[in-house]
C-alpha cells in the first residue's frame, strides 16, 4: 500500500513539473506564432521573441500564470480580429474600443500575475521576479531625437504582460 | 420628582454592539461586493512596487545547446570587445541605456548573446575612444569578443551607413552568429541622424 | 409601528456611519493629496528639488556624451533655483487648473552661448548648424520633460482637478446628509446614534486601512523617476498615518460619545413625609 502511494505522490510531483514546464513552452509557443488577423499576417519580431524567450527561461511562470496568459493572448488576438482593422503598427491609432479592451487585458495580467514592471521618464522597466532588472525598453536605436521606432505596444507589451497585443507586420497573405 | 441621570452598562454595551454590527455590515458588504476590485486595483499599483535587488549572477553558457543558461544582469560588465586593427579594447555592459553608453560599449537585450548563433547588437558614442574608430573598419578585420565564457572572433563583412530610424538595417535573426556594431554618424558636433553601422560574422567557439 | 422604528433606525444609522467613513477618508485626501501646501512641504521633506536638479544634469550629460562636445557646454545652465521656480508654478498651475509653459528660453541662450564659447576656443568648425540646433533642442527638452515629468503632469491634470471637485463636492453633501440623517435619527426615531456612528465609522477606517491598505507594497513603488516615487512613498505613508490617527480618534470619541449617551434618566420619587 506505501509502495503504490508513493507512487501515485511521485507521479503526481512529476505531473504537476512538467505541468508547468508544458505552460510555459505553450505560453512560449503562443507568444512566437505567426497569427492571420483580417488577411495580414502577424508575428513578434525576432528581437521581442528573444526578449520573451529571455524572460521566460530567467523567471519561473507557475502554469496557472502561463495559462492565464495564454488565455489573454488568445482573448487579444480575438478582439483585433472582431475590430477589422489590419494595421496594427501604431496603437494610438486603434480604434478605440479595442484600444480600451487592449488596456483591460494587459491590466488583467498585469493585476493576476506576478510580473514586474514600472514606467520610467519615457522607457518601461521590467523585472525579474527577484527584483533585478530584465530589460529596459525604450526603442532600439539609441539616442535618437524621435520616437519613431519607440515599438511601444509589442516589445512593453509582450514582455511587461505576456500579452500579444501587437506586432510588427511580417506579410500580406496573398 | 428628582430627575438623577445614572450609567447604563446595558445601553453602553447595545451602543457598542450596534456599532460593531454596523462596522460588520460594511466590511461584509465590501468584501462581498468590491473584494474582486480591491484586489485587482491593488495588484496593479504592486506591480509597480518592485524590491530591487543588485545580486551579481555567475553566466554560464550550454555549449551544445548554444544558449545561455544564465544571463548577466543588466547594467554589468559581461564582456570585453577588441579590435587591434583600431587599437580598440572596451568593456559591454549587458543593456544600453544612456547610462550604460557611458561606461563603454552597450548590448541591445533584444539580441542574442555571443555563441548562440543570432545577431547580437551592440551600440557605442563615437567619441571618447569609444566607437568612433569604427568607422575605419573595413572587410575581414578581426573583431574579438571577450567573456566569463568563452571568447568569439568575428569578421568584418561590410559597413552601412542608415537613417537612425531604420530599424530594418538592425533587423535581429536567429540563422547565423552576426554581430552588429552601431554608433552616431557622422563625427563632429550636434544631433546626429545616422547611424554606422559594421555587419560582421562569425562562428569561432574557443 | 415600532418594528419599522428600529429597522429604519438600523437603515439609517448604518448608512449615516457609511457617510462618516466616505467624509473622513475624503477629508484626508483633501488635507494631503488635495492641499497644495502640504503637496509643497512633501517635496520639501523628501528632497526632491535636489534630486530632480541631479537627474537633470545627469541626464543632460549622457545625451551629450554622442553630440562631439564636452562637458564644460554645460557648466552654469540651471541652477537649482530654477528648478524649485518652476516646479512650485508647475504645482500651482495643477492646482488652479491653468495651463502653465516653462520656460526654457533662458536654458537655450545660456547653452548657445557656452557652445559658441567651446566651439571657438577649440577651433572647432561647425558643419551642420541643423545639427547642432537640433543638439540645443534635445538638450533644452530634457529640462522641460524632467519638471513636467515627461508630460504626466500635464496629461493628468484635467482629470486631477475634476476628481479635486468631486472631493469638495463629496465633503460638503456627505456633512449635510450626516446632519440630516442625524437630526432624524435624534428627534424622529429617539435614537442617539452619534457615538454609535463615530465608533462605527472608526471601525471602518481601521478596516480600510489594514485590509486594503496595508496590501499596497508602500515602501517600494517605483514609478517614472526616483525623484517622484519618492514623494509617493513619503505620500502614501503620510496618509496611511492619517487614516490611523482618524480611526482612533473616531473610536475614542465614539467611545465617549456612547458613554454620554448611556447615561439615562432616572426618575426618583420625593420621599413623603
Amino acid at each position: 500500500m506505501k509502495k503504490v502511494l508513493l507512487g501515485v505522490v511521485i507521479c503526481l510531483l512529476f505531473m504537476t513539473v512538467s505541468v508547468s514546464a508544458m505552460s510555459e513552452s505553450k505560453l512560449l509557443d503562443k507568444l512566437t506564432a505567426k497569427y492571420d488577423i483580417n488577411g495580414v499576417t502577424f508575428q513578434l519580431s525576432e528581437s521581442d521573441r528573444v526578449l520573451a524567450k529571455r524572460y521566460l527561461d530567467e523567471n519561473e511562470v507557475s502554469s496557472s500564470d502561463a495559462d492565464y496568459i495564454a488565455s489573454k493572448i488568445d482573448e487579444a488576438i480575438s478582439a483585433m480580429k472582431d475590430s477589422g482593422a489590419k494595421d496594427f503598427t501604431d496603437f494610438t491609432k486603434l480604434p478605440s474600443a479595442l484600444k480600451t479592451k487592449l488596456k483591460k487585458l494587459v491590466q488583467d495580467v498585469a493585476s493576476e500575475t506576478s510580473v514586474k514592471a514600472t514606467v520610467t521618464k519615457d522607457n518601461v522597466v521590467i523585472y525579474n521576479t527577484d527584483g533585478s532588472v530584465f530589460a529596459e525598453i525604450d526603442g532600439l536605436v539609441k539616442n535618437t531625437g524621435s520616437k519613431v521606432n519607440l515599438v511601444v505596444p509589442a516589445a512593453i507589451l509582450v514582455v511587461t504582460v505576456g500579452a500579444f497585443v501587437l506586432v510588427k507586420n511580417v506579410k500580406a497573405n496573398a | 420628582m428628582h430627575k438623577k441621570r445614572k450609567f447604563s452598562k446595558k445601553a453602553f454595551v447595545t451602543y457598542v454592539a450596534i456599532s460593531f454590527l454596523f462596522a460588520s455590515l460594511f466590511i461584509l458588504m465590501v468584501y462581498f461586493g468590491l473584494n474582486s476590485k480591491i484586489v485587482r486595483y491593488t495588484s496593479l499599483i504592486n506591480t509597480v512596487a518592485i524590491k530591487k535587488s543588485d545580486k551579481d549572477k555567475a553566466v554560464s553558457f550550454d555549449k551544445i545547446k548554444k544558449k545561455l543558461t544564465s544571463y548577466p544582469v543588466y547594467g554589468t560588465k559581461y564582456a570585453n570587445i577588441k579590435i587591434s586593427k583600431i587599437d580598440l579594447s572596451l568593456p559591454v555592459y549587458f543593456g544600453d541605456n544612456m547610462e550604460i553608453l557611458s561606461h563603454g560599449v552597450g548590448h541591445y537585450a533584444g539580441s542574442y548573446f555571443p555563441g548562440e548563433g543570432g545577431t547580437i547588437i551592440y551600440a557605442g558614442h563615437n567619441n571618447r575612444g569609444y566607437f568612433d574608430k569604427i568607422l575605419n573598419l573595413e572587410k575581414d578585420d578581426k573583431i574579438i569578443v571577450e567573456t566569463g565564457y568563452g571568447n568569439f572572433e568575428y569578421k568584418v563583412d561590410k559597413t552601412k551607413i542608415v537613417n537612425e530610424n531604420d530599424l530594418s538595417a538592425f533587423s535581429v535573426q536567429s540563422e547565423k552568429e552576426e554581430l552588429i556594431l552601431y554608433t552616431c554618424y557622422p563625427l563632429g558636433v550636434g544631433h546626429k541622424t545616422e547611424r554606422f553601422l559594421v555587419y560582421a560574422y562569425g562562428d569561432n567557439y574557443e | 409601528m415600532s418594528k419599522i422604528k428600529i429597522v429604519l433606525r438600523g437603515i439609517l444609522g448604518f448608512v449615516c456611519s457609511v457617510l462618516m467613513f466616505i467624509f473622513a477618508f475624503l477629508l484626508i485626501i483633501r488635507v494631503t493629496v488635495y492641499n497644495k501646501n502640504y503637496v509643497l512641504k512633501k517635496l520639501d521633506q523628501v528632497n526632491y528639488y535636489e534630486k530632480v536638479y541631479s537627474e537633470i544634469s545627469k541626464d543632460m550629460k549622457n545625451n551629450m556624451l554622442s553630440s562631439g562636445l564636452d562637458e564644460v557646454v554645460l557648466d552654469s545652465l540651471f541652477t537649482e533655483n530654477d528648478v524649485i521656480k518652476d516646479t512650485k508654478n508647475l504645482i500651482g498651475s495643477i492646482y488652479s487648473g491653468s495651463k502653465f509653459e516653462i520656460d526654457t528660453d533662458f536654458l537655450k541662450d545660456r547653452l548657445d552661448k557656452n557652445i559658441k564659447d567651446y566651439l571657438s576656443k577649440n577651433n572647432i568648425e561647425v558643419t551642420d548648424q541643423k545639427a547642432l540646433d537640433k543638439f540645443v533642442s534635445n538638450i533644452v527638452s530634457i529640462y522641460k520633460k524632467e519638471i513636467g515629468l515627461y508630460g504626466y503632469f500635464e496629461n493628468y491634470t484635467k482629470k486631477f482637478v475634476k476628481i479635486g471637485k468631486f472631493i469638495d463636492a463629496g465633503i460638503v453633501i456627505t456633512i449635510f446628509l450626516i446632519i440630516i440623517l442625524m437630526a432624524v435619527l435624534r428627534f424622529v426615531l429617539h435614537r442617539k446614534y452619534l457615538g454609535v456612528v463615530l465608533l462605527s465609522s472608526g471601525m471602518m477606517l481601521l478596516y480600510f486601512k489594514f485590509y486594503i491598505y496595508e496590501q499596497i507594497d508602500m515602501k517600494n513603488i517605483l514609478i517614472i523617476s526616483d525623484s517622484f516615487s519618492k514623494f509617493i512613498k513619503q505620500l502614501l505613508l503620510d496618509i496611511n498615518n492619517y487614516i490611523l490617527i482618524s480611526s482612533i480618534v473616531l473610536l475614542f470619541m465614539g467611545i465617549f460619545f456612547n458613554v454620554i449617551c448611556a447615561f439615562k434618566k432616572v426618575k426618583r420619587r420625593k420621599k413623603i413625609s
